[in-house]
């Protein structure tokens, strides 16, 4: 009984821990979203000078 | 302190140069754009600052970090220009040289690469050179420091602030007269070189246009100057602008500089990268080219490598794994709803996503090999065409190849892009393009339906994803973003052969990420799934069709039958795919919780057919995209109409296309 409750817990624990995670990473958007953040060198590192422009065409 | 300027094209090697002669440790990069903005550093042996700007092609702005250049020019002060030249592509970086020497400051070259230019068989007279331009040139090889000294020195003597007019002056024609009138309009106390404004101006260098107008100089007689050319251009027959004709009046100039300096003989030997190109950038080949190219990868990544391995992984993960999981979970007495959930949630949810990492890794693999081999970057070339008829250009099909791993960094490379509209819409298109994430659904789908064709339905697929792109491009460049257009310039690299490290890593980079995302997210979104599967509004064990995810599935399944896939199944796999794509996969293992990939693609054939099967992978790739895009979308576009609309329109086409497919595929079959 004993080993079903810290198996359940244990698996319910770490899935709506991953589960949160990942919805709080994805929302972030930009590089906490993307699968390449911890590898890349390229884009994340431009700089944002170009952001400021787009929001002009709302 | 003597100031002095380094100007260049992109990747000339001009910050390895500006690291040789001021012993500052600034970041070398091997790629086009790695000055964003100038630097300052202190000349080894001598007293003076050498700045090191952003590599241009042209004084005349198009991007921000061209501007910083031309602003630098206008508002500084600096003693001598130093100029690095890429002795193998001499005919382009002149172009920035003649411009250069127009504007009047005394001018040294470093001649670069000399080395590569004598590997490709190119003799270069140096001195005929230098007397022709009237400039002095110091050959270097940047790279290894060979030369350095004597620039140095070279740069530092004779040095005065004086401004004298070029020594090298060209005849413009017809356009003489208009730049003479321009200079008479100019007042006298600038200390500008007046002929270099005035050819600027008509260049339409804006940042040079607002210094003239800013001296309170009659801008309708100006403009009036500007239109007489234009004009004149339309009298004589040219069709090109006057930017053109600069360009071009400027290019045969070189053209006969470079004659009298290169040994043409040698020239015409052509080397291999040049030989390639002619190949696959052909105005007729360069597109089937690309798409056999793609075809040959599907195939490797499906019918001859991909498949074999994914079923050998399928047969461990649902023979021996699962056998060991199961004997471990009665030998500790687990209970029936633990088991379950580890056999029927976890491991059929993440295993289900896992037995296709062989074909993810294959996939990142042929990806990487042709970015390294410089094949991308021409591909980018070729589709420049299209993509020209459609109101973009090549630079925005750059993000959409990235987007081919993960839309994510597809849509932050669109960064690069300067037009704040192009810039837009790329972000908009980028979507379309089929991640690596969808590669599983159709991995499962061509499985089972379309066995002796793997390859083909998939490239199908993915040239699904582009010329939906592109028609939606034409329609939005049409509707909201008119006549707003930009040059596009690429660095073509040299072909090479990748190096086996660089490209394991570089696969691993890209295919680690999967990995992961099985054991964290996979594994919570497995384990949600079949809980919301293993109960019910009558509580817990209950029949899968009165489960919760079936009442959540059962809502969407009307609104989908039209497509061929009108079931709880396909709803809910659909529903919980917005959170990743890879998903879809998950949820369909779990639902029909069958041992293997191929029990499960022997159940999907008893409610998809071909026809409903080609349409839901159709439907997958086109959809909204995934939560983690539509929030980069957010934060990268700064709005959220836009945000709603990418989610929106991608909707609609995807039904749309799903409907053409299933109702208008049904006729014929």
């Amino acid at each position: 009984m004993l080993v079903n409750i810290v198996i359940g817990l244990a698996i319910f624990g770490y899935a709506g821990w991953m589960l949160a995670r990942h919805f709080k990473k994805s929302t972030q958007g930009k590089c906490a979203a993307c699968s390449l953040n911890k590898s890349c060198n390229t884009s994340c590192s431009i700089d944002t000078q170009n952001t400021s422009s787009i929001t002009e065409l709302k | 302190m003597s100031q002095f300027a380094l100007f260049g094209n992109p990747n000339t090697g001009k910050t390895s140069l500006f690291n040789n002669l001021t012993g500052s440790y600034e970041y070398v990069g091997n790629w086009s754009g790695v000055t964003v903005e100038k630097k300052v550093g202190k000349l080894r042996h001598h007293n003076g600052q050498l700045i090191d700007l952003p590599g241009v092609y042209s004084l005349n702005p198009l991007s921000k970090d061209e501007e910083v250049v031309t602003e630098f020019l206008l508002t500084d002060e600096f003693e001598k220009i130093l100029n690095i030249v890429d002795a193998s592509q001499l005919k382009r970086n002149l172009q920035l040289t003649i411009q250069l020497l127009e504007f009047g400051k005394p001018l040294l070259i470093g001649l670069n690469m000399i080395d590569v230019a004598k590997t490709r068989g190119m003799s270069i007279d140096e001195k005929k050179l230098s007397e022709m331009l009237g400039v002095s040139i110091v050959p270097i090889i940047a790279r290894s420091g060979k030369g350095c000294d004597v620039l140095s020195k070279e740069l530092t003597i004779n040095t005065n602030k004086e401004i004298k007019p070029s020594k090298l002056k060209i005849d413009y024609g017809f356009l003489e007269d208009a730049i003479e009138r321009i200079i008479k309009l100019l007042p006298d106390h600038i200390s500008m070189n007046k002929r270099w404004m005035a050819i600027q101006f008509l260049e339409g260098n804006k940042r040079v246009e607002g210094y003239i107008y800013s001296l309170k100089i009659d801008e309708t007689s100006l403009e009036q100057i500007k239109k007489d050319v234009e004009g004149n251009l339309v009298n004589r027959g040219v069709k090109s602008s006057i930017r053109q004709y600069i360009y071009n009046v400027r290019d045969q100039k070189i053209s006969s500089i470079l004659k009298e300096v290169t040994d043409v003989a040698s020239l015409k030997k052509q080397n291999a990268t040049e030989l390639i190109d002619r190949i696959v950038t052909n105005r007729f080949l360069g597109i089937p080219i690309f798409l056999l190219f793609m075809y040959v990868m599907f195939m490797l990544t499906f019918d001859w490598l991909g498949s074999p391995l994914a079923d050998l992984l399928d047969g461990f993960l649902s023979g021996p794994v699962t056998d060991i999981l199961q004997s471990v979970l009665t030998a500790i007495g687990a209970s029936s709803f633990i088991k379950a959930l580890i056999l029927e949630g976890i491991v059929a949810g993440v295993g289900g996503v896992l037995v296709f990492v062989p074909q993810i890794f294959i996939m990142f693999f042929l990806i990487s090999f042709l970015e390294d081999s410089g094949y991308m970057a021409r591909v980018a070339m070729v589709m420049d065409r299209v993509m020209e008829s459609i109101g973009l250009n090549g630079k925005s099909f750059i993000p959409m190849i990235i987007g081919f791993g993960c839309n994510v960094p597809g849509i932050m490379a669109a960064r690069t892009i300067e037009q704040p509209k192009e810039r837009l819409l790329t972000i908009l298109l980028t979507p379309l393009m089929s991640c690596s994430a969808r590669l599983p659904v159709y991995a499962l789908f061509v499985g089972a339906f379309f066995l002796k064709h793997q390859a083909l339905v998939v490239l199908s697929l993915y040239v699904l994803g582009i010329v939906v792109a592109l028609v939606v491009a034409r329609i939005f460049s049409s509707l909201f973003f008119k006549g707003e257009s930009s040059l596009f310039v690429i660095e073509l690299p040299p072909y090479r052969i990748p190096q086996a490290l660089t490209l394991w890593r570089s696969t691993w980079e890209k295919g680690k990420g999967f990995i992961r995302k099985a054991g964290t997210f996979i594994f919570g979104g497995s384990v949600l799934i079949w809980l919301m599967a293993y109960a019910g509004p009558h509580g817990m064990n209950v029949e899968m069709d009165d489960s919760f995810l079936a009442m959540v599935g059962g809502l969407l399944a009307p609104v989908l039958s039209p497509l061929g896939f009108g079931t709880w199944q396909a709803g809910a796999s659909l529903l919980t795919g917005f959170l990743a794509k890879e998903v879809v996969v998950a949820t369909m293992n779990i639902i029909y919780h069958v041992p293997d990939t191929t029990s499960l693609q022997g159940i999907l054939s008893n409610h998809y057919n071909a026809l409903s099967a080609f349409s839901f992978m159709a439907f997958v790739l086109l959809y909204v995209p995934c939560l983690a895009t539509v929030a980069t979308i957010r934060k990268e576009t700064g709005s959220t109409k836009w945000t709603y609309f990418s989610i929106i329109y991608s909707l609609l086409v995807a039904y749309l296309i799903a409907i053409v497919i299933y109702q208008i595929g049904g006729l014929f079959l």
